[in-house]
């Protein structure tokens, strides 16, 4: 070993960290042979027990007891602050949620409710209407709206109008007894709904003095246009219900679409 | 539940981010004053010690989640954040220590007594503090690794592991280091450059 590979191994070698028992032994020799090399082992040897010194001297060194203290309030803060955070959010997130939710349900309700109280108020209706219709539609009957007709002076039919003489119809029914195709019928009117019954031309009350008939027929969904109603295109070709009404006189007087 | 003693830095640090105080206590208990030393040891400085310790364990409390056990242990983690903060902190306030030729020929001068030679009584108390001087004149990349190596007495794969580097740099590093160590400490010797030529001849042969 010469003086340059010794140089690489000199700290190395003083500070007793382990390599090559080789290397090791052949760096020692070299310390007898060279006087400069003996003394630069000498010198990393005093060296490095100077920096032991220095890290005994330093071992008890320690950071004050306070900023112990002053990292427990921290890392308590920390994790009050955090958590709390959270669930203030988390609950906040979930109350506004729940009232929204709450809400969207009343609101909903109401108008099911709403909604459904119009129906009824159809559904009350239409039989008074339509089961005579269907009914005795074939028969001669004394139609609610000639009734109805026979009250007013307008020219359009308000059978609504005949909800306070629900005695008649009451009557009415109840002198013969209910069929099964009369109750299938009955049924099936209380769910359509229908519009007002809409004149055709000139018509007065005097055209239904004798009696009047309804008949319930088909029609293009095009004639919808012509009464004002709006119609949906997507369905232009079908077919829509529609009763009329016939007067003595063989005319048809008024219409009603059904639906 | 196991006692707080028994369990390792990554369990500590575990326990302590489901809010477990005392595991924060155990382990600021077990790693504070390595991290405060080498704080003091690389600034020379007291105060900055303290806030770098500080510092770093509030790191530990609010961003615990990025160590990395991969990457290494919790002591090597908290190293490496402490390395971080010191440098930034002795780049932004340099005023504070008093570095380069003139604290260097202090020292020096101090140790240049031609009846005793420096080296030959490094143990003396008051020789400790002229190491401590020489080992803060180093530059940073030298310092930090005679720190951890010499002072911290960690292992190369250790210092590695907090300093980022190879193995093979720390190596390098701390033979250079203690290099200069050798020569801030070592006193003028009446050695005329051809005399030095001629002895370093001698042993090529």
């Amino acid at each position: 070993m010469n003086c340059q590979k010794f140089e690489t191994v000199v700290s190395e070698l003083a500070r007793n960290q382990m390599m090559e028992a080789d290397i090791r032994a052949e760096a020692l020799a070299h310390t007898f042979k060279c006087s400069d090399c003996s003394d630069r082992m000498r010198d990393q040897k005093l060296l490095s027990s100077g920096l032991s010194a220095l890290a005994a001297d330093m071992n008890h060194m320690q950071a004050p007891p306070q900023l112990e203290l002053k990292l427990r309030e921290a890392f308590r803060q920390v994790n009050q602050v955090t958590p709390f955070t959270v669930k203030k959010q988390g609950h906040t997130r979930y109350w506004l949620s729940a009232i929204a939710a709450m809400l969207l349900l009343v609101i909903g309700l109401a108008a099911v409710k709403i909604k459904v109280n119009s129906i009824q108020k159809q559904v009350a209706e239409i039989p008074r209407q339509a089961m005579p219709v269907s009914t005795f539609g074939s028969e001669a009957v004394t139609p609610i709206v000639n009734d109805a007709a026979a009250q007013n002076s307008t020219h359009s039919i308000e059978p609504r109008r005949r909800r306070h003489d629900a005695s008649f119809y009451a009557a009415n029914t109840r002198k013969r007894p209910i069929r099964n195709d009369e109750a299938v019928a009955a049924n099936h009117a209380a769910r359509e709904v229908a519009t007002d019954f809409m004149p055709l031309g000139y018509m007065n009350a005097a055209s239904f003095q004798d009696g009047g008939q309804v008949v319930r027929v088909e029609l293009p969904r095009s004639v919808l246009a012509t009464f004002g109603i709006p119609v949906n295109m997507e369905r232009y070709n079908e077919k829509v219900k529609a009763d009329v009404l016939f007067g003595a006189d063989g005319l048809a007087h008024a219409i009603r679409f059904v639906q | 539940m196991r006692p707080l003693s028994e369990l390792n830095d990554a369990e500590l640090l575990r326990s302590m981010r489901e809010g477990d105080e005392e595991a924060f206590g155990a382990l600021y208990q077990r790693r504070q004053a390595g991290v405060f030393r080498f704080a003091w040891q690389m600034s020379g400085s007291h105060a900055l010690a303290e806030d770098v310790t500080q510092e770093v364990f509030l790191f530990l409390i609010r961003d615990g989640h990025v160590f990395d056990a991969e990457k290494g242990s919790v002591s090597a983690f908290l190293m490496g954040v402490a390395r971080n903060y010191v440098l930034r902190k002795l780049r932004g306030e340099r005023a504070m220590i008093s570095l380069g030729d003139d604290s260097e020929d202090d020292f020096s001068a101090e140790l240049a007594d031609p009846e005793l030679s420096p080296l030959d009584d490094l143990t003396r108390t008051e020789t400790i503090e002229n190491v401590r001087k020489a080992v803060l004149s180093l530059p940073e990349k030298y310092r930090e690794v005679v720190v951890l190596c010499e002072l911290q007495e960690l292992n190369y794969k250790e210092t590695a592991e907090i300093l980022e580097c190879a193995i093979g740099t720390v190596r390098s590093r701390l033979h250079r280091g203690r290099a200069l160590l050798l020569e801030k400490l070592r006193p003028a010797r009446p050695e005329t450059e051809d005399a030095t030529a001629l002895k370093s001849a001698g042993c090529f042969a």
